[in-house]
């Protein structure tokens, strides 16, 4: 039953978009992901035959934007735009040409699909990511992501070693793992702000108690841009404090209820 | 007094705790007086009210009645950063320090002298707004006032009806207590 991975692991992990989602549909990839960038995302498919349950979910695995844009950015993975792609595929050319290039393509993929795949896993589905050449979308269509909150506290989070998941089960916007999340409990309620961006006290008060509640602590960080923070320096004068530049000053704070009041 | 004979008790305390003059020339309101006007005082000018030494003397009798705590005191410092308030006293923070009947933390240490170590207390109006910003200027003005690093505060979150509620804050990440 053992299914033999090919330890090489793809060099660069391939996230389809499709309809405004991010999904992986590679076992391998799924695998590096998990193992070798603690991202473990979702798995959101379903058996054909019982559609409604939720209890054994398989591939694809559902990322999220966060995921997705990380990914990018360290140059670890690509957006394939799937509906480009298959646009590519199914374009009804009048050109006789291309339309019997792309019959040809689709023979000479057909031909040996399934057979030399390892006997454990055999779809039917035809692979038609495999068909037509992908469309990889620039990294300009994640990169308003990288300048959220919810993108800073995650990349935090996600550098320090932390599995993230979506945090809409207690409110916030992750559940912070200290781990990989089938061996940990989740440590953090997390929410990201911007520096500035004011937030309503009762929010702590609710937040705080419920992650107390559930053994956990509500982590709340911003960007701190250059030049916010002080000390007092030796002449007893209030200085700016001055970060190496390369460094990214993130300021994070933990929230519990006190045990009384 | 006397036409108020078909009004609940409460309703007739608070009214008369309101009407009765204080002799005080103060506009502040007073410790038990929290009316429907004062209500509408504090709700108008929450912000202004954010952080002051009124506001730290009922949490400090708070710590000491309710919660037992000793040795409390109330302590001013400059903001380093004050423009990160909307409003301050004299550009201060105000803080309450004291020791509490038995350690917060199942971790902490106890003092040399046998006793819980003593707690930092911000106390804010829980109708009022807060922000990064802030917290990391609180931090940075007490560790200046003290001259030493400080890893968690205690946030007391005063309400009009008095209830007073307390919550860690902790400077950076921590594991989560295990204990409930």
């Amino acid at each position: 039953m053992d299914v033999q991975s090919e330890n090489s692991t793809p060099s660069s992990i391939d996230v389809s978009f499709i309809d405004g989602e991010y999904l992986v549909f590679d076992l391998e990839a799924i695998k590096s992901l998990r193992n070798d960038h603690h991202i473990s995302g979702i798995l959101i498919g379903t058996l054909p035959q019982v559609p409604q349950q939720s209890v054994f979910l398989g591939l694809p695995l559902q990322l999220m934007p966060e995921e997705a844009a990380l990914l990018v950015q360290k140059g670890i993975g690509r957006i394939i735009d799937e509906e480009a792609s298959h646009g590519l595929l199914m374009s009804t050319d009048d050109d006789y040409d291309d339309s019997r290039r792309a019959q040809e393509r689709i023979a000479e993929i057909e031909k040996p699909a399934g057979e030399s795949r390892d006997g454990l896993l055999v779809y039917s589905t035809p692979a038609v990511s495999g068909l037509t050449d992908k469309v990889v979308r620039s990294e300009s269509a994640v990169s308003s992501i990288y300048d959220t909150p919810r993108f800073h506290v995650y990349k935090y989070l996600h550098g320090k070693g932390f599995f993230l998941s979506p945090g809409l089960r207690f409110g916030s916007q992750f559940l912070g793992y200290p781990g990989d999340p089938l061996r940990y409990h989740s440590h953090y309620l997390v929410s990201g702000f911007a520096f500035d961006e004011e937030f309503p006290l009762i929010d702590l008060i609710g937040s705080g108690r419920l992650g107390t509640g559930v053994k956990k602590a509500w982590m709340v960080g911003a960007c701190v841009p250059t030049g916010s923070r002080r000390r007092v320096n030796n002449a007893g004068e209030i200085e700016m404090v001055i970060k190496d530049e390369a460094e990214e000053d993130f300021a994070s704070f933990c929230i519990e209820w006190a045990g009384f009041g | 007094m006397s036409q108020a004979s078909n009004q609940d008790v409460g309703t007739s305390m608070m009214k008369s705790l309101n009407s009765t003059p204080t002799g005080s020339s103060s506009s502040r309101p007073k410790f038990g007086s929290q009316g429907l006007a004062d209500r509408a005082f504090n709700a108008a000018s929450a912000e202004n009210n954010l952080i002051n030494s009124d506001l730290a003397h009922r949490v400090k009798l708070n710590l000491d009645l309710q919660h037992l705590w000793t040795d409390l005191s109330v302590h001013r410092m400059p903001a380093l950063s004050p423009e990160s308030f909307k409003f301050l006293d004299a550009e201060e923070l105000v803080f309450v320090l004291g020791r509490p009947t038995d350690r917060l933390y199942a971790t902490d240490l106890y003092d040399a002298d046998g006793l819980p170590s003593h707690e930092w207390i911000l106390p804010v109006r829980t109708e009022s707004n807060w922000s990064i910003r802030r917290w990391v200027s609180v931090f940075e003005s007490l560790e200046a006032f003290t001259n030493e690093s400080i890893k968690r505060i205690l946030m007391a979150m005063y309400t009009d009806d008095s209830t007073v509620v307390y919550y860690f804050v902790h400077n950076g990440l921590i594991k989560p207590r295990k204990n409930g």
